[in-house]
């Protein structure tokens, strides 16, 4: 679709205004490039959730939540046709809930694309907290997938190993397309030697 | 002016606006109740001891460091108070059931035995599902990682490595403590230390304390707000029309935004007989019908305040036909559920499908 002089404007000022933002580093988590997420997943999957459940660790006395992903599309890694992630976090059983702070939560039915690293190992097994959740929203109008962060703020695009966000103003057909990211991964996975 | 400039500059007003306005968060549990402690205080046990070569700010010790942290929150307009737990209790499990005791620990792993992946830092929390109330909290830095103290822009080591600022991440781990989210995880872009990512700055900023504010107010009753957003859940999808709902125990005005445009009042104090216990009243409920068809199909931000304190919030991505309102149009669809063959019937009032047999 063709783009309006105006349009492409606000695109170009949100990108500039976003690379001015200062460099930072994650608090709980440490900052990933593009390539640290592609390199350091263990797992890239395209997959719709299907279940969440909750589940008691007797032995380590934490909850858990199970989060499954089906319909997969593996980029890396070997999961399967689904695959299950585990979250420390629940329900306990005396009825309190435990909460990890930052780490993002799902819904039945969305689709999303994970970078997982440390299930059953780490506290959070997505690569670097957030940074391994993007998440895919489908435009039925237009046919089309768009890829947004954990936070549902739009990724207009992977720019300098960063992917570049909009806060406001990104409509659907402006968004980094779930194609045009696979590719990406894709690529990155050719450049490092990486093969699924 | 020529038309690019104006659209730019307007543009900027805009994002420089919101980047100064309040876009606080606060810590929520399962079905969007928001995190509180009831007496506005928690004590602080500190296990971080104190490294091999003390301190040059805010030390000699890791703990003097949190201590300082601590008092970067109190301010005249906040009720909220850490106090320092004295003798503390060493044996502590920062992990362990809820001990009313906040502990802050060094540890090689994270409770339950997980490794911290990429993380610094980890702040776990315990709260009635009901109420939101915290029972405890506890936070523990990754041992492993090169920590120091400083102030000022980030430092990095000579081998290009960001050296972690103790002092500044403790403040940070201390606003979940006390009940605030990270801004940044939705969708906001505001200058704060609660953003999920460590930058510049080194102390609470005007929206970290707008946020400590809104929850304990220091001026007359310092009980929080305390409801729950019930629909639309977060992370969830929308369409036709349907109703934002859910509950507050005591206020004068509930009010509803959707992506932070103007407020909309919402009808309050309908019967809800099971806030009973959490509230001490029935007459909690709140309620507005909603459009969804009136926005762009994509993600969306839906924010409900009571007085003005935010109440919940909820991303959601709405899916439409593309038009405020459909007409004319019918049909069945029967798709398999749940084991069971299920007939959903487009009904043009609700602009969605409901169920009309189920096999």
């Amino acid at each position: 679709m063709r783009k309006s002089p105006v349009k492409i404007f606000l695109l170009a000022v949100g990108i500039v205004f976003c690379s001015a933002l200062p460099r930072a580093h994650a608090t709980s988590a440490i900052e990933m490039t593009f390539a640290d997420l592609v390199a350091h997943a263990e797992v890239i999957a395209v997959g719709t959730v299907t279940d969440i459940r909750e589940q008691w660790d007797a032995a380590q006395k934490v909850p858990l939540t199970l989060v499954t992903f089906s319909d997969l599309t593996v980029l890396k890694g070997n999961p399967g046709n689904s695959m299950t992630l585990e979250f420390v976090g629940g329900t306990m059983p005396n009825g309190l809930v435990m909460v990890v702070s930052g780490v993002p939560r799902f819904a039945v039915g969305e689709k999303t694309v994970v970078f997982s690293t440390g299930n059953h190992q780490d506290f959070c097994p997505l690569t670097g907290v957030w940074q391994g959740l993007l998440r895919v929203t489908a435009d039925p109008q237009l046919g089309t997938e768009t890829v947004s962060d954990s936070a549902h703020v739009p990724i207009a695009k992977i720019q300098n190993g960063k992917f570049m966000k909009f806060s406001t103003g990104v409509t659907a057909q402006e968004a980094l397309s779930l194609p045009d990211l696979i590719q990406a991964i894709q690529a990155e996975l050719r450049q490092s030697g990486t093969h699924s | 002016m020529n038309r690019y400039v104006v659209v730019f500059l307007s543009t900027l007003v805009i994002l420089l606006s919101s980047a100064r306005g309040h876009a606080f968060v606060r810590e929520s549990g399962q079905g969007g109740v928001l995190a509180f402690w009831p007496n506005a205080t928690t004590s602080l046990n500190l296990e971080v001891g104190c490294p091999n070569t003390p301190l040059s700010q805010w030390g000699p010790c890791w703990t003097d460091a949190v201590m300082d942290a601590a008092n970067q929150w109190p301010h005249p307009d906040t009720a909220f108070r850490f106090t320092i737990q004295s003798p503390t209790t060493a044996t502590a499990d920062p992990c362990g059931d809820a001990d009313n005791t906040h502990t802050i620990a060094f540890r090689l792993t994270t409770c339950g035995n997980r490794g911290f992946g990429s993380s610094l830092a980890v702040t776990y929390f315990l709260l009635n599902p009901a109420t939101g109330a915290f029972v405890d909290a506890d936070t523990v830095f990754a041992a492993g990682q090169p920590w120091t103290t400083y102030s000022g822009p980030l430092q990095t080591n000579a081998a290009g490595t960001t050296v972690y600022d103790f002092h500044r991440v403790a403040i940070h781990e201390l606003g979940h403590v006390l009940g605030l989210d990270h801004p940044d995880d939705f969708g906001q872009h505001v200058a704060a230390i609660m953003n999920r990512t460590v930058s510049d700055i080194d102390t609470p900023q005007a929206d970290d304390r707008a946020g400590a504010h809104a929850i304990y107010p220091a001026a007359g009753a310092t009980a929080p707000v305390t409801g729950v957003l019930e629909n639309p859940q977060s992370n969830s999808a929308v369409s036709g029309i349907s109703t934002v709902s859910g509950w507050v125990c005591s206020a004068s005005q509930v009010t509803l935004q959707i992506d932070a445009t103007a407020s909309l009042a919402v009808p309050y104090g309908s019967l809800r007989g099971d806030t009973q216990a959490a509230c001490g009243a029935v007459n909690t409920g709140f309620g507005l019908l909603v459009n969804w068809n009136n926005l762009t199909p994509g993600p969306h931000q839906v924010v409900v305040s009571a007085d003005g304190v935010e109440v919940g919030r909820a991303a959601v991505t709405v899916a439409s036909f593309g038009t405020d309102f459909l007409r004319g149009a019918s049909g069945t669809v029967v798709v398999p559920f749940n084991g069971r063959s299920v007939t959903l019937q487009w009904q043009e009032s609700l602009q969605n499908f409901v169920i009309s047999d189920v096999q």
